[in-house]
């Protein structure tokens, strides 16, 4: 039995249904898991297996229907809306298929988004998401808005803005699916190297074998089931 | 989130589609103009209303006039009704908060001209006791009545508008006017020398003995215009001093003294009792009785002039009474009225035209309601639009750690710029309005030598309430749309295409 403070994320049968129609979908089915802190692990798995719903309950963007789901000792299943908020807000990283930026902001400003929601001032805001933008060498494109920019570095951006409030956990919903295999090299290169200097917890759904191959550990996931 | 970040994020996406936003507070404009519009110029009414109302003092005023009540069986002889006289003056001074009390009365004449000039126009002369702190006369131009002024005049702003001086009065001032009795007028069957006639009446020979009216002879009173009255009040009254219009309404005439001449007839009667009983017994008069005789023979009552005073025999038209404070207005017009005697005040007329004000606004505010209304569901329309073009973007922010409460307060925060946006362009545009209007106004006003300037205001509150009640009708219709989007699951709102 490992120590109980490696673990950062554990679940305990954790289930969430969905009703299709007529049909009961079985999003995850009495989950168990337990992910070490600064882990890469890659989530595979055919498309409606429940990947992207364990993905985000362990974010706090979902709530499962049973079960525990304890994140550095915290019951995040049994929070409410405003608590939840702050654990993303605080805990989570989320980076996006498709990147998710905000059309209107500048790369600087998008970065900017989740400090605005921890209460930062504006200078702060500013520096800190600045930083963020150099971690991941975009820091000469930063006033440049997402139609200005190739789809590596807005995934880039999406990263840094994963990263502003020094996140524990990011987690990355198929962050290489719109792009080349030489730009999901570098972006997977990119994460690895948060994980590794930083220490942050790593979840990643994944399609791509050359991806997963990088990860600490491939789940793969049936059914509602993890394997 | 802060405060001021809400500020800088809603006012950032309002100008993400600008089109949309411009139309949706130019919406919001049309409202908060007519809102304002139509405040303000039921404002400009009332105080339009109010001004011409307490010019001169008339707020604090109380016109008072014999009863109506009819005490007597037929009042077709004037008969029950109290005259107004100097007793009824002091009484009223006697009661408390009245500052003082004059009497007024006024005069008729065929018609008046400006001397040297043809033109005729209906005369309308007024007078009061320029000694009473009664009347405030405001002037626009010359100077009020004073103490002591005798056939001196301050002209309203209808004669002021007839003769011709309305944009200079003051050339008006120190101008002869001719106040004209003339018997071929038709408006007067006769006319008679009055006190204020310089000459006496032609001593009437034996043939119109008793005093036979004077007719036939025009009757001229000149009087110099010292001051041209402001709007208020009465405008077409012509005011001069209660002295004046005292010698105006005496007449004067030869007539034998009445008192004089029975006291005589009766002596005479008794002595030609006298002599009578002497001739009936056919003996000789005394020289004594022939004496006595002779005597009052001699002092037979002579014509002379005798003066008729209207006022002294019908009392005053009207008094006029000073209150101390508006608010002790009513008070006082009660106690008047325990006299038997008949009150107006200013107050009943405000009270009643209040009640149309508080009407026509009513109506006109409701027109602007209805603007605005519209306007509301037009930011309605905009927010929802705006919460289904960026779901994706409130599951992001949901993501990032936003609350539902951030969430709800940004996009009611977008409603309310918008709404406060409309009310602030709505109002500057009513300013620029109201300049225009004022300058209008102003010419209207001046034309009419009403004393009225810039009559349409902008008070503070007025400003403020527009912007708050702009804003809180954005923010109302804000609401959904943002409750709406606090409510949006953030896993389907970042799926959603």
């Amino acid at each position: 039995m490992r120590n109980q403070s490696d673990m950062i994320i554990e679940l305990q049968s954790v289930s969430k249904t969905f009703q299709m129609g007529e049909e009961m979908i079985h999003a995850l089915d009495r989950v168990d898991l337990r992910v070490k802190k600064g882990e890469f692990i890659a989530l595979m798995g055919p498309s409606g297996s429940g990947k992207s719903t364990l993905a985000n309950v362990v974010g706090g963007l979902d709530v499962p229907d049973e079960g525990q789901i304890m994140v550095e000792n915290q019951d995040i299943a049994k929070m409410r809306d405003r608590e939840l908020s702050q654990y993303r807000n605080k805990k989570i990283g989320f980076i996006f298929q498709n990147f998710n930026l905000q059309p209107n902001l500048t790369a600087l400003e998008n970065v900017m988004v989740p400090l605005l929601f921890a209460k930062v001032t504006y200078n702060k805001r500013k520096q800190l998401a600045l930083e963020c933008l150099q971690s991941v060498g975009l820091e000469k494109r930063k006033n440049h808005k997402p139609g200005q920019l190739s789809g590596g570095e807005r995934q880039r951006v999406c990263i840094a803005r994963a990263l502003a409030n020094s996140p524990e956990i990011i987690i990355a919903d198929e962050p290489t699916g719109n792009l080349d295999s030489k730009k999901t090299g570098e972006i997977i290169d990119l994460l690895k190297n948060l994980n590794k200097e930083k220490e942050i917890t790593l979840i990643v759904i994944t399609h791509d074998p050359s991806v997963a191959k990088q990860a600490d550990r491939v789940l793969e996931i049936f059914d509602g089931k993890v394997k | 989130m802060r405060f001021f970040d809400y500020f800088r994020t809603a006012f950032k996406n309002l100008l993400r589609q600008k089109a949309r936003t411009f139309l949706t507070i130019l919406a919001i404009v049309v409202g908060a103009i007519s809102v304002t519009i139509m405040l303000s110029l039921v404002l400009a009414g009332k105080a339009a209303f109010i001004g011409t109302m307490s010019a001169n003092g008339g707020l604090t005023q109380i016109q008072v006039s014999p009863s109506s009540e009819i005490e007597g069986e037929d009042a077709r002889w004037g008969g029950g009704n109290e005259p107004l006289t100097d007793a009824t003056i002091t009484s009223i001074k006697g009661i408390s908060y009245v500052v003082d009390v004059t009497p007024v009365h006024d005069v008729g004449f065929s018609y008046m001209q400006l001397k040297g000039e043809s033109k005729k126009f209906r005369a309308n002369l007024s007078g009061y006791d320029p000694a009473t702190k009664v009347m405030t006369m405001d002037v626009a131009a010359g100077r009020p009545l004073q103490a002591g002024d005798v056939a001196k005049v301050v002209v309203g702003s209808d004669t002021l508008r007839n003769l011709g001086y309305t944009s200079h009065p003051q050339d008006l001032i120190g101008k002869t006017l001719t106040f004209v009795n003339d018997p071929e007028s038709g408006k007067k069957n006769y006319v008679t020398y009055t006190d204020a006639d310089v000459t006496d009446p032609p001593k009437p020979d034996e043939k119109n003995f008793g005093g036979k009216e004077d007719a036939g002879e025009i009757h001229t009173y000149e009087a110099e215009i010292i001051g041209v009255s402001t709007a208020g009040g009465n405008a077409y009254m012509d005011n001069t001093s209660l002295e004046w219009v005292r010698q105006l309404t005496t007449r004067k005439r030869w007539d034998i003294n009445k008192e004089n001449s029975q006291q005589w007839e009766q002596q005479w009667k008794s002595l030609e009792e006298q002599m009578k009983q002497y001739n009936n017994s056919k003996t000789k008069m005394p020289d004594t009785l022939e004496a006595q005789r002779n005597q009052l023979m001699a002092t037979q009552p002579q014509q002379e002039i005798v003066h008729e005073s209207d006022i002294t025999q019908n009392g005053y038209r009207s008094i006029l009474v000073k209150v101390d404070d508006q608010n002790n207005v009513p008070a006082v017009a009660e106690a008047i009225k325990q006299l038997k005697l008949s009150t107006t005040t200013a107050q009943d007329q405000i009270d009643e035209m209040m009640k149309m004000f508080t009407i026509v606004s009513m109506i006109l505010g409701g027109i602007g309601l209805i603007a605005l209304f519209v306007a509301a569901i037009g930011v309605v329309n905009t927010m929802v639009m705006a919460t289904y073009e960026r779901t994706r973007e409130i599951g992001v922010m949901r993501a990032c750690g936003a609350t539902r409460s951030t969430v709800r307060r940004l996009f009611t925060f977008e409603a309310a710029l918008l709404g406060f946006w409309g009310g602030v362009i709505g109002l500057a545009i009513s300013y620029g309005l109201s300049k225009v209007g004022n300058y209008i106004l102003n010419r209207v006003a001046t034309a009419q030598a009403v004393p009225l300037n810039n009559l349409i205001t902008f008070p503070w509150w007025l400003i403020g309430g527009v912007i708050a009640f702009t804003t809180i009708v954005g923010l109302l219709a804000g609401l959904y749309p943002a409750i709406r989007a606090a409510r949006m699951n953030p896993v389907d709102a970042l799926r959603y295409e």
